[in-house]
C-alpha cells in the first residue's frame, strides 16, 4: 500500500472510532446516569433504547443550521471546527496495542495535551461569536478553567514521565510490564497514586465533566457556549466533548493502568491479539468512573473551582513532582 | 472526620443505586394507582334509572371560584326545571372540589379521569348535561337523611386520617 | 533527516505566519486580532515541526496557543465593557503616527541587520533528552535569568492589581 493510502485509511479509522465512540458513549452516559439516579435512561427506541443516540444523530443532521444575525459570522463558523478537530487529532497519539496505533509519536502524551489545549479556545471563540451573554460567560469560564487545570494535569504526567523516561505511549506502557512483589501489577498507579488523583481531577475538569462543567452549566447558563448553535454544528461540539472524555480515559489508562497489558498476559501472540480489547475495556471502565463521578457530585461554583486549582492542586502537584524526583533519585542511587 | 470522605460516601450511595431497581413508572405501559380521594375532571352522578341527580339549584355555579360552571336552565321550580346545558370548562378548572363539597344533593363528584391532555382546545369545554329534566328538589329532600348519613360516613375516615397524620 | 525542508509546506506556513501577523495588526476588532495572533503562533509551531523539532512544536502549541492566547483572549474579553468596544477607532493623531514610524524604523533596522543562518541542516534532530541536557547545563544561566524575569513580571502584576483593591 502506498503511504498516502495508509494515512487516509488510518484517518478514516480514527474518524470512525470517534463517531462510534460518540454514539456509544452518549447512550452509555444516559444509561449510567439513569441507573445511578434510580431511573432507567432511554428505553423506547429499539430494544433497551439502544438506537436512541443514532436517532439523535439523524435529528441533528436534519436540523436547520441556524446562525443568529448579530453573531460574529466567521468566528461562529470556525468555532465548532476548532473544538472538534483537536479532539480528533488527539486520537493520533493513542496506542491500542504494540502494533495498533494511528501514528508513532515520540512525544505522544505531550501531543495529546497540546492539541486538547485548543478546545477551550474553540469554546471561547464560540462563546464570543454567539453574541449572547450566556455563551460569553461559558466561554470565559472555559478559559479560566483551562489555564488553571492544565498545570496540574501536565505536572501529574511528569511523575510518570520520570518513571518511564519517555513521553512515548508505547514506551510508557511497556515499562509497566511485570509484577511487583509477585502479585501487584507493575502499573504506575502504585508509585504514582497521588499523581493519578491529580490527573483524574484535572482531567475531569479539562474535559468539562460535571463537577467542573462550568462552561456548559445547564441550570445556570442554559448550555453555555453551545447556546446559539444548532444542527450539526452543535453536534460537532457535543461529539467533541465525548471524544475528549475517551481521550482522557485512554491517556489515563496508558499512563497509570498499563495500557494494553494485563498481568500474566504479556509479550506473547495472545497478548498481542487481545491488546486492543484489553485497552478498550480499561478505557471504558475509566469512562464509567468519570460518569459515576458525574452522576454523583453536584456542580461546584466557578470561584470554588478556580481557588481549588490554584490553592490546592497546583501547589500539591508541584510538591509531588519535587518529592517524587527526590525519592526516585534516592531509590535509584 | 477526614476531609474528602464525603466524596467516597456519595460515590457509594450512587453505586448502590446502580443495583437497585429503578423507581421510574413507564407511564403509558404502567400506571400508578390513583389515591381514592384524588380530584380530577368533574362528572355528574346518575340515579338507578339513569337520570342525573342534579336539581339545577345553581349552587355549584355560584360556588365555583374560577367561574367555569355555567348552567342554562328553563322552567321553574313549580313546573319542574329543565337543564338545557351544564357547561364545564375543564381547561380552566383547578380541581379544587368546592362544587362537590357545596352540592346539597350529592349530584356531582370529582372523577379519577386524569388523562386530560388533548390537542383540541374545544375538548377542554365539556357539556356535561344537555337537554334533560332536572331532578326534583322534593325527591332529594326525601333522600336528605340518606345524604346526611353519607356525608357523616365521608367525614369519619377523614377524621381518622387526620389523627393518624399527627401520630 | 533530509538536507533541506520541503518547499511547499514551508511557504504555506510562512504565508500563514506573516499573514496572521499582519492581520493581527490590521484587524480593527481586538478579539479578531487575538485570534489572528493565535493563528500565527500555531503556524510557527508548524515550522518547528517541519524542522523535526517535535518537542519544541508541542511546547509552542501548549504554551502559546494553550496558555498565552487563552490568557490574552481572557483579558480582552474581561476588560471590554461593551461588545462594541472590541472594534477600535482608527487613530490618526500625530503621536500615533510617530509611534508607528519609530516601530517601522526599529523593524527595518532589525530586519536589515539580520544575516541568515547558514542553510545547513544538522545530521540528526536532537532528542528531548539532548535538548534538556543542553538547556540545563550550557544554557542554564540564560534559562534561570528568563525565569527570574518572568517571576518579576508576575510579582509586579500581582502588586499592580493589588493596588486597585485597596482604594
Amino acid at each position: 500500500m502506498s503511504p498516502l493510502l495508509v494515512i487516509v485509511l488510518r484517518t478514516l479509522a480514527g474518524l470512525g472510532l470517534l463517531l462510534l465512540n460518540g454514539v456509544v458513549l452518549i447512550y452509555m452516559l444516559r444509561k449510567v446516569l439513569g441507573h445511578l439516579h434510580l431511573r432507567l435512561g432511554p428505553t423506547r427506541v429499539g430494544p433497551w433504547g439502544i438506537f436512541q443516540t443514532s436517532m439523535d444523530v439523524v435529528k441533528l443532521l436534519t436540523k436547520e443550521d441556524f446562525r443568529p444575525t448579530a453573531s460574529d459570522k466567521w468566528l461562529f463558523r470556525i468555532a465548532p471546527l476548532l473544538i472538534f478537530v483537536p479532539s480528533f487529532m488527539a486520537y493520533l497519539a493513542i496506542g491500542f496495542s504494540p502494533t495498533w496505533h494511528f501514528a508513532n509519536l515520540d512525544t505522544g502524551v505531550l501531543f495529546v495535551f497540546a492539541v486538547l489545549s485548543f478546545v477551550p479556545i474553540g469554546i471561547m471563540m464560540a462563546g464570543w461569536a454567539s453574541n449572547s451573554k450566556w455563551s460569553l460567560i461559558g466561554g470565559m469560564r472555559a478559559a479560566g478553567q483551562q489555564i488553571a487545570y492544565e498545570i496540574p494535569l501536565l505536572l501529574s504526567v511528569l511523575g510518570v514521565a520520570m518513571l518511564a523516561g519517555s513521553l512515548d505511549p508505547k514506551v510508557i506502557v511497556e515499562s509497566q510490564a511485570g509484577l511487583w512483589l509477585g502479585f501487584l501489577p507493575k502499573w504506575f498507579i502504585v508509585p504514582q497514586f497521588l499523581g493519578f488523583w491529580l490527573f483524574a481531577i484535572s482531567a475531569q475538569a479539562e474535559t468539562n465533566q460535571t463537577p467542573f462543567d462550568m462552561s456548559e452549566a445547564e441550570s445556570e447558563l442554559v448550555t453555555g457556549f453551545a447556546n446559539e448553535y444548532s444542527g450539526m454544528r452543535f453536534g460537532f461540539m457535543f461529539l467533541a466533548e465525548f471524544s475528549n472524555m475517551f481521550v482522557a480515559a485512554a491517556v489515563g489508562t496508558t499512563l497509570f493502568f498499563g495500557g494494553w497489558l494485563l498481568p500474566g498476559l504479556e509479550h506473547n501472540a495472545l497478548a498481542l491479539a487481545l491488546g486492543p480489547i484489553i485497552f478498550m475495556v480499561k478505557v471504558y471502565l475509566g469512562i464509567f468512573c468519570m460518569m459515576w463521578v458525574r452522576g454523583t457530585l453536584p456542580r461546584i461554583r466557578i470561584d470554588q473551582m478556580l481557588s481549588f486549582a490554584w490553592k490546592a492542586l497546583i501547589p500539591l502537584s508541584l510538591l509531588w513532582v519535587v518529592v517524587f524526583a527526590v525519592i526516585l533519585k534516592a531509590v535509584g542511587a | 472526620m477526614i476531609w474528602g470522605l464525603g466524596f467516597f460516601r456519595a460515590m457509594g450511595v450512587t453505586m448502590r443505586n446502580m443495583f437497585r431497581p429503578a423507581i421510574t413508572v413507564q407511564y403509558p405501559d404502567e400506571r400508578l394507582v390513583i389515591p381514592e380521594r384524588a380530584r380530577w375532571a368533574l362528572v355528574h352522578k346518575f340515579d338507578e334509572s339513569g337520570r342525573p341527580k342534579c336539581t339545577a339549584c345553581m349552587i355549584c355555579e355560584r360556588e365555583c371560584p374560577d367561574d367555569i360552571i355555567h348552567l342554562t336552565v328553563s322552567g321553574d321550580a313549580a313546573s319542574g326545571k329543565h337543564i338545557d346545558e351544564y357547561r364545564y370548562e375543564l381547561g380552566a378548572c383547578m380541581m379544587c372540589g368546592l362544587c362537590v363539597a357545596a352540592c346539597p344533593f350529592d349530584a356531582i363528584e370529582m372523577s379519577h379521569e386524569y388523562e386530560l391532555a388533548t390537542p383540541d382546545p374545544h375538548a377542554l369545554v365539556r357539556i356535561l348535561l344537555h337537554d334533560v329534566d332536572a331532578a326534583s328538589g322534593k325527591r332529594a329532600k326525601a333522600d336528605a337523611p340518606a345524604t346526611q348519613a353519607a356525608l357523616a360516613a365521608d367525614a369519619a375516615p377523614d377524621a381518622a386520617r387526620g389523627e393518624s397524620d399527627h401520630a | 533527516m533530509p538536507s533541506a525542508i520541503p518547499a511547499l509546506p514551508f511557504y504555506l506556513l510562512v504565508t500563514a505566519i506573516i499573514g496572521g501577523a499582519l492581520m493581527t495588526i490590521f484587524s480593527r476588532n481586538v478579539v479578531h486580532a487575538a485570534f489572528w495572533l493565535l493563528e500565527a503562533m500555531v503556524a510557527v509551531s508548524g515550522l518547528f515541526l517541519l524542522l523535526s523539532a517535535e518537542f519544541l512544536a508541542l511546547v509552542q502549541l501548549l504554551v502559546y496557543a494553550g496558555a498565552v492566547a487563552v490568557l490574552t483572549l481572557f483579558v480582552i474579553m474581561l476588560t471590554l465593557r461593551r461588545r462594541e468596544d472590541a472594534i477600535r477607532p482608527l487613530d490618526t493623531s500625530v503621536a500615533a503616527a510617530g509611534l508607528a514610524a519609530v516601530f517601522g524604523i526599529v523593524t527595518a533596522i532589525a530586519v536589515g541587520g539580520f544575516s541568515p543562518l547558514p542553510a545547513r541542516m544538522p545530521a540528526a534532530a536532537p532528542g528531548i533528552a539532548q535538548f534538556g541536557g543542553e538547556l540545563f547545563t550550557r544554557w542554564a544561566l540564560p534559562f534561570e535569568v528568563a525565569s527570574v524575569v518572568l517571576l518579576i513580571a508576575l510579582v509586579g502584576a500581582v502588586w499592580w492589581s493589588g493596588e486597585d483593591e485597596d482604594q
